[in-house]
């Protein structure tokens, strides 16, 4: 059974495409895996078992039929706890939407319907997207599968978890500052934020309009781009929806860079960061493996990332305190500290600080759009370190332990997180890939080549049973 | 500049929150201030913020 | 309507905000004060969380 839970999307899809395969069987099997793993890590704050039994029901019989969806058809995957599901309680990790059934799906939660997913249910994240990782919900924290003692980033922490344990195949989360790649990068699986626009957000509890994606979390690139291809759609109700051309992402895959230029701005992670060395290392073995598919390593500077980071932050505090004043001035006491507290730092933000960090927002993706005349990709780690204990993660990073992934949700650019080997204490560590604004086929063309060309992809988490107990 | 304190300044925004909170928002103030003075400079009259009005539709 | 404001606790904004305001100027502005606090208090109607607002984030237009 265990062996099915790690099959890839690309594997299963095509062992259900030649009947090799039972959605009914594969679901099943996923169920049975949460239900000896998932009280150690916590990944599910909700187990859809009777609908995704259903779902795959409707699958297999759609498939003998005939009638098959694409290669999303019969893949049990899972929602992290911010995508609205018709009927589905969709909590936040709140006790202040402890009760929130929405009426209707999320465009994603729909989209991926659509495609034939088997839904197994919604996952732990921080609270509202922004707070963890905390210990006064009403759920515990996701635990990360390669040793629940640690943290599995955040905040699609569930997600991340779930997929790298093989508790489910696929996944989404939402980025409003790295909460798709942190999470990806700490659990060691491939997450894409994609290009602001190119994913409805429709449905999606918001924590900051401007900077707030949705994307696919999974174990590979490849799988991030088969649920790409039923994810990226014009949603003329989304306001920042972008009508564009959609690529044939699957289709852009290829193991070869050749001539592919990539721009490395060695500054964040050598002087605007403290950077592990174990990270450091594995970023420049990373650019070795792309030298020898045939890719450029060129070196490109951009502003400190601190002053991307201070942009974010000025942004998504307003934005955030906007949407949560009207609960948070009345009923705090249903947030958790840490939601509350960095919410709350939304009110003392003054106008025109944030009118000015949405000035400087357009120098920065002026800078970025101009480097990026002169290469293809921007290569950096993910996160600066592996994964801490649980709940140390707050003291863990700093101005100078920042992630460097809110720079590109500053400006919107398409974004990848992929593993780039392990720790001395077999933590997953990561690279981030950076492109051009809807060049997301690109970008997981880039993250593809390198899984192919590494073993990084053949290892997966030992999980202990039970460990739950031993944890704590 | 002077500082209003920041438990003030929630008070104004109509926040009541826990003293541990106030403590722990007095200490991210001082990250906030200095985000803010990333951004407070000084700008030509012609730069427009990133974000616009778009009253269309394509 | 919010309660209305002390003058030293007007004076305390005016300095956080960076201001100098000559006595007259001061005076003028704490008696305008009020509105700016009604209009804000208007605006905090409650509304939905998928209520976006009218400006809009286009990375492609940069």
């Amino acid at each position: 059974m265990t062996d099915l839970c790690f099959l890839t999307i690309a594997e299963a899809s095509r062992q259900i495409a030649a009947r090799k395969l039972s959605p009914v069987e594969l679901t099943r099997a996923f169920l049975e895996r949460i239900e000896r793993y998932d009280a150690g890590l916590n990944a599910y704050i909700l187990v859809t078992a009777d609908k995704a039994m259903a779902d795959a029901r409707r699958a297999e019989a759609e498939i003998m039929a005939g009638r098959s969806r694409g290669p999303l058809h019969g893949i049990p995957i899972a929602l992290k706890d911010i995508y609205n599901t018709a009927g589905i309680a969709t909590t936040a990790h709140s006790a202040l939407f402890k009760d929130h059934v929405p009426a209707e799906d999320a465009v994603t939660t729909r989209l991926l319907a659509e495609a034939g997913t088997v839904l197994l249910g919604k996952t732990a994240t921080w609270e509202f997207a922004i707070g963890g990782t905390s210990f006064d919900l009403p759920w515990p924290p996701a635990r990360n599968p390669w040793n629940p003692k640690h943290d599995p980033g955040g905040s699609s922490s569930g997600t991340g978890a779930a997929v790298a344990a093989g508790l489910a195949m696929a996944g989404m989360g939402t980025d409003t500052g790295g909460s798709i790649r942190f999470p990806a990068a700490w659990c060691g699986i491939a997450g894409l934020k994609p290009t602001y626009g190119l994913v409805s957000r429709r449905g999606i509890l918001p924590l900051s309009f401007s900077l707030d994606h949705g994307g696919p979390m999974c174990w590979t690139s490849e799988d991030c781009a088969l649920m790409m291809q039923a994810l990226a759609a014009h949603d003329p109700l989304d306001p920042g929806s972008a009508d564009v051309p959609i690529p044939d992402f699957a289709a852009a895959l290829s193991p070869s860079l050749k001539g592919l230029r990539i721009g490395v701005p060695r500054h964040f992670w050598e002087t605007d960061v403290d950077c592990g060395a174990e990270t450091k290392a594995a970023i420049e073995a990373a650019l070795e493996v792309y030298r020898a598919l045939g890719a450029e390593i060129v070196e490109v500077t951009l502003s400190p990332l601190g002053t991307y980071n201070d942009t974010g932050t000025l942004i998504s505090r307003s934005e955030a305190y906007a949407i949560h004043e009207q609960y948070l001035t009345r009923t705090p006491e249903l947030y958790g500290a840490i939601a509350r507290q960095r919410i709350s730092m939304g009110a003392l933000v003054r106008a025109p600080d944030y009118v000015n960090a949405l000035r400087l927002r357009g120098e920065l993706i002026r800078e970025l759009a101009a480097v990026m005349t002169t290469v293809d990709v921007i290569v950096t780690p993910t996160t600066p370190d592996p994964a801490p204990l649980l709940g140390e993660v707050a003291a863990f990073m700093s101005k100078r332990k920042s992630l460097f992934s809110r720079a590109f949700n500053v400006t919107g650019s398409p974004a990848l997180s992929t593993p780039s080997g392990f720790s001395s204490d077999g933590l997953p560590l990561s690279m981030q890939i950076v492109g051009r604004p809807f060049q997301d086929d690109l970008v997981l063309k880039v993250g593809h080549a390198y899984e192919k060309a590494t073993a990084w992809r053949d290892r997966r988490p030992v999980i202990a049973e039970p460990f739950a107990a031993a944890a704590q | 500049m002077a500082d209003l304190s920041v438990d003030r300044q929630l008070a104004a925004a109509g926040l009541k929150l826990p003293p541990g909170d106030v403590e722990k928002l007095a200490a991210l103030a001082a990250d906030l201030a200095a985000a803010a003075a990333t951004v407070r400079r000084d700008w030509s009259y012609l730069t427009e913020p990133v974000q616009a009005l778009r009253l269309w539709k394509k | 309507m919010p309660d209305p404001i002390t003058k030293e606790a007007f004076a305390a904004i005016v300095a956080d905000r960076g201001l100098t305001l000559s006595p007259e100027r001061f005076e003028e502005f704490y008696a305008l004060y009020p509105l700016v606090r009604e209009i804000r208090a208007r605006l905090r109607n409650p509304r939905g969380y998928d209520a976006e607002p009218a400006s809009i984030f286009s990375p492609g237009a940069f």
